[in-house]
């Protein structure tokens, strides 16, 4: 019975095991490609893809053992009791230590990817644009760096990746770009930061994550990056009108 | 307080009847609005804003310099005054070296530095010395506090305009009005915190050095622990302009306390109990 | 007229009533009261959503139903009714106590718990209902419109509440356990409690002071959190999850518990790896609640070192929660199971944990929490691990308690019906939700008409929130149906070991065990099934 047990665990752990190393062929989970400038959207769906592997492999495997002791250890006649197995101290052991060792090597594992990729977010590149942003109950205000203000359109070029150093002038709102998979707060008092590269040109929803008050849905702007030539044209252009 | 209104209105009334005379640093705006709070500095726009770090200085020993080579690592106190001060200028220096003196936890040249630099386009080497041989540095603080002046006088209008420092001639003092203000730089070239004159003691200043020097690279993790404990049980005063102390983290540690003893005691009281 | 009288005298013994059991049945009815009303609120949130625009409501409204639901949910649901109810009838019932250490400070802990939930109520009638979440974020708390005091008060209320009972069973749990039942013996379900006890002992006060705090810069014109005079809106952030995140382990501890004790009853099974279930998973739980607080607070300017740290202590929360699954599913392992309607909801309860479990992953990797968190994925994540979880767990143990209670059987075809019901409701509407939040789709919106691509999504929720409403009105009919016009239930219907089903009538008189001393023999063990193992 007890071979049995083991026989059991040694071949759930392999499985478990397996699965790491697997998973753990990757080159560019810090989303730096050839240009040089990280991209975190990259790392983002890179990380996120391998993640969706590994918690799928790690649930699809438990819930089959699962499906197969439901079905497996059925009643077949009443008055049957289950007859588990008496664990001995090293099987005791066995069964806490094993599980705890391969869920902290996964756990481990993630956060030395997490940690790549976190800094690539929170590392700005040496050559971008600084925006300011203040948010207030229920816009977005930018300012660039000549002075030009905007409020709830954003205008960047392509190309260059973007700082937005953000405050509130109220409440606390978070700047949300949900196809640059990035957001962080702005509240008063404190000044936050985020930094994204707009790689293309086209257009993207900005949108307030932190719930703010009645208008919290209303909260939202528009990202419009544009070929540099037409960006400069542009901020001269309201650069004269101020 | 309406005195000094009426005051700088009468001062700028007469400025802009007389334009030129020491007037190149005067603000453009002035004339459209006369507020007695022209000088204040506008936190809001101004904090966590980056400066340029490339500007060409003259220290009081005539060696030339550049502003990112005082900002390498630690953060930096930067004290705006001009020279031909008798009054106000020398004092605030003169009083910020004692605090400065008295700072146990943070060391100049050590943690921080110091720059007091000149605002005043007409500026010389001598006046500079001369100052700083008025401050009456100890030997030990002339490497982490310099007194210096702008190599080129462009840069002025820049600098002090990137870190929202504004600066009036007054024709009939003969005076500059200008705030004490000390401006606080992260390593990485931000303005992290102003703290004014008067007000401030040691501990505020080494608050804000804590604040402009936490969580920047090639820190220890211990250290920026020890000021994260720090700046969490002190939180700067915008009304005050000084750091007051953040009384909520208290009470939420006195009830965490609370909790807790709630459980010992409970169970001691009912341990006796049912011995009885 | 002497049923009338018999009736009011009835009234009165309940209302007035200090045994254990009745307190227990009392603080089901009322938390079952608050999910009514605030499931109630959520298939109204859900209808409002389901199409752009103004659908039903105003936002104003709107805000104040999903402050409801929430504050209401977990304050008012899932801790009375799994620390409130289930430890209150079943703790005493299983270590073999007649009743609690104070039975009158259990009553207070009642009484103040039906204050909370009627000080809750009166949301809906005071001319300023809150509007600002169970989170309560300053500066937007103390600037809305919205009564902050109710809040404030709803929290305290409940929070002392919760205190009371808590010393009293952490008391009862120590020092009032019948010759025999030893530590080692101890049900599962009592360690589970007294560690939630213990967790809410440590943390309610931190979030005690910090809402009052809040009420007194509101009310009382102090600046504790506003920024301009010193204070710090980050720190209440801080202080709201340092309590807020060991709660959902006062929720999770309970409901590992009371699943256990159904799996080893149906399963007629020793628990897997019990010592380790307890020591590695209960207690680990409990010692590792407290250091994870600031994933909640990801996205929120915290220092970036801080985050990491904190990401990797939410990550290890793994390792103790892998343990009481693996000690779950191990206990099914050579058991004779028998699907009764409480298996089929610990059998739910295991793969919906499933996947909110894993799904929390990817909230605990800074990274990705980025782009996730205040989305619909984060919604999804904690109403499958905690909200549907959690009631999986209530409900299976109401069914469990059903003929201890009631003395009745409820009707078990019906009941398998609506559990079949509930459980494609929820998957529907939940697993779409991940879909929706992945896509981008914030938090506690009114509105999304600049994410058109998701009404279809949005839609599919809504036909899954009918389908929830329908089964929880199923189960209510089972129950009222069980309770009116059950079967006389036999005193241990499903054949368990354990002292609450062996040495007790259904339902139990008053002191439980009949007055007589409990002589417990030797070998006696709460799981002690198939004694001779081949």
């Amino acid at each position: 019975m007890r071979r049995r047990i083991r026989t059991a665990s040694t071949a759930l752990m392999t499985l478990f095991i397996l699965a790491v190393p697997v998973l753990a062929s990757s080159e560019h989970e810090s989303g730096y490609e050839k240009t040089g400038i990280a991209d975190p959207v990259e790392g983002w769906n890179h990380l996120w893809h391998e993640m969706l592997w590994d918690i799928t492999v790690m649930g699809v495997i438990f819930a089959l053992i699962t499906i197969y002791f439901m079905w497996r250890y059925r009643r077949r006649f009443p008055q049957q009791e289950g007859k588990q197995v008496k664990l001995t101290f090293a099987g005791m052991m066995l069964w806490a230590l094993l599980p705890a060792a391969i869920f902290m090597a996964d756990d481990l594992y993630l956060a030395g990817k997490t940690w790549a990729l976190y800094n690539t977010y929170r590392n700005v590149p040496e050559n971008s644009m600084e925006i300011k942003l203040e948010s207030a109950m229920w816009s977005w205000n930018f300012t660039y760096p000549n002075g030009v203000q905007a409020t709830n359109e954003l205008r960047v070029p392509v190309g260059k990746p973007i700082v937005m150093r953000m405050k509130s002038r109220d409440v606390i709102h978070s700047f949300y770009l949900p196809d640059f998979k990035v957001k962080e707060d702005s509240m008063p008092g404190r000044v936050t930061y985020l930094w994204f590269y707009p790689k293309e040109v086209g257009e993207h929803v900005i949108t307030c994550a932190e719930f703010c008050g009645v208008m919290h849905s209303n909260m939202r702007g528009t990202l419009i990056i544009m070929p540099v030539d037409e960006f400069n044209t542009w901020l001269e252009k309201e650069k004269a009108n101020i | 307080m309406r005195k000094r209104v009426l005051l700088i209105i009468l001062l700028l009334l007469s400025a802009s009847l007389r334009p030129g005379d020491g007037l190149a640093t005067f603000s453009r705006t002035v004339q459209s609005e006369i507020d007695p709070e022209l000088m204040r500095i506008d936190e809001d726009k101004f904090l966590g804003a980056p400066i340029k770090t490339d500007y060409k200085l003259i220290d009081e020993q005539g060696e030339h310099f550049v502003l990112s080579d005082m900002i390498r690592g630690k953060p930096l106190i930067l004290l705006l005054s001009y020279y031909r001060c008798d009054g106000v200028c020398p004092t605030v220096n003169r009083d910020f070296r004692a605090i400065v003196q008295k700072m146990k936890k943070k060391k100049l040249g050590v943690d921080f530095s110091v720059l007091s630099l000149s605002f005043d386009v007409d500026e010389t080497l001598e006046r500079l010395k001369m100052f700083n041989a008025k401050l009456k540095f100890p030997k030990w603080m002339n490497k982490g506090w310099r007194t210096a002046i702008f190599e080129n006088d462009e840069d002025i209008k820049p600098l002090t305009e990137s870190v929202g420092y504004r600066f009036f001639w007054s024709l009939r003092d003969q005076m500059f009005l200008h705030p004490n203000v000390f401006i606080f730089i992260s390593p990485d070239g931000r303005v992290v915190r102003y703290l004014y004159g008067a007000t401030i003691g040691e501990k505020d200043v080494e608050l804000a050095i804590n604040e402009a020097a936490f969580g920047k690279s090639g820190r220890s993790k211990v250290e920026d622990l020890k000021d994260l404990v720090l700046l969490a049980c002190f939180s700067y005063n915008y009304k005050e302009g000084k750091y007051s102390i953040n009384y909520p983290l208290f009470i939420a540690v006195g009830s965490l306390a609370l909790g807790i003893s709630a459980i010992i005691i409970a169970l001691i009281v009912v341990r006796k109990r049912v011995r009885r | 007229m002497s049923q009338s009288v018999s009736f009011g005298k009835n009234l009165s013994q309940w209302i007035f009533t200090t045994d254990h059991k009745r307190v227990g049945i009392l603080y089901l009815i009322g938390s079952l009261a608050a999910f009514a009303v605030a499931g109630l609120m959520a298939v109204l949130i859900r209808v409002e959503l389901s199409s752009i625009g103004p659908t039903i409501t105003n936002p104003q409204t709107y805000n104040v139903w999903l402050y409801f639901h929430g504050a209401a949910m977990i304050l008012g649901f899932q801790i009375p009714a799994l620390t409130g109810f289930l430890a209150n009838y079943l703790v005493p019932l299983m270590i073999g106590a007649k009743d609690v250490a104070f039975p009158r400070v259990n009553a207070l802990s009642l009484w103040l718990f039906w204050m909370g939930i009627i000080v809750a109520l009166l949301t809906f009638v005071v001319p300023n209902p809150p509007d600002f979440m169970w989170t309560a974020y300053p500066p937007y708390s103390i600037m809305s419109g919205g009564n902050t005091s109710f809040y404030t008060f709803t929290v305290l209320i409940m929070g002392f509440s919760s205190i009371v009972g808590g010393i009293n069973l952490i008391a009862t749990i120590i020092y009032m356990r019948a010759p025999g039942v030893t530590w080692a013996k101890l049900n599962i379900f009592v360690w589970a409690t007294m560690c939630a006890f213990i967790l809410q002992l440590i943390f309610v006060p931190v979030l005690g002071s910090a809402v009052t705090l809040l009420t007194l810069d509101k009310y009382l014109g102090t600046h504790f959190f506003d920024p301009a005079m010193g204070g710090d809106v980050l720190l209440y952030e801080n202080l709201f999850w340092f309590y807020s995140h060991p709660a959902v382990y006062v929720i999770l501890l309970p409901m590992m518990g009371i699943i256990y004790e159904i799996v080893a009853t149906f399963a007629k099974n020793r628990i897997f790896n019990k010592k380790v279930v307890v020591f590695g998973g209960f207690i680990g739980t409990t010692v590792l609640s407290g250091e994870v607080w600031v994933h909640h607070l990801f996205t929120s300017g915290m220092p970036n070192w801080i985050r990491l740290g904190m990401m990797v202590s939410t990550l290890l929360i793994s390792v103790p929660v892998g343990l009481m699954m693996i000690g779950l599913v191990g206990t099914l392992y050579r058991g004779a199971i028998q699907y009764k309607t409480p298996m089929l909801y610990a059998c739910g309860f295991i793969f919906l944990f499933l996947v909110g479990g894993l799904t929390g992953i990817p909230h605990a990797m800074a990274a990705l929490t980025l782009a996730l968190h205040d989305t619909h994925f984060v919604v999804a994540h904690f109403h499958y691990v905690i909200a549907v979880s959690g009631t999986f767990a209530v409900f299976g143990g109401v069914y469990y308690l059903f003929p201890k209670m009631t003395g009745k059987m409820y009707n078990e075809a019906l009941a398998k019906l609506a559990f079949f019901v509930l459980f494609i409701g929820v998957n529907v509407t939940f697993f779409t939700m991940f879909i929706v939040g992945l896509k981008g789709m914030p938090r506690r919106y009114f509105d999304y008409s600049h994410m058109p691509q998701l009404e279809h999504l949005h839609k599919i929720q809504t036909y899954g929130a009918f389908v929830i409403g329908l089964g929880a009105l199923l189960i209510l009919i089972t129950w009222l149906h069980g309770a009116f016009y059950g079967k006389k239930a036999p005193t241990n219907p499903w054949g368990s070991r354990s002292l609450e089903w062996t040495h007790t009538e259904s339902p139990p008189g008053p002191g439980n065990f009949g007055g007589k001393p409990l002589d417990l023999p030797e070998d006696w063990d709460p799981y002690g099934y198939g004694v001779n193992p081949d």
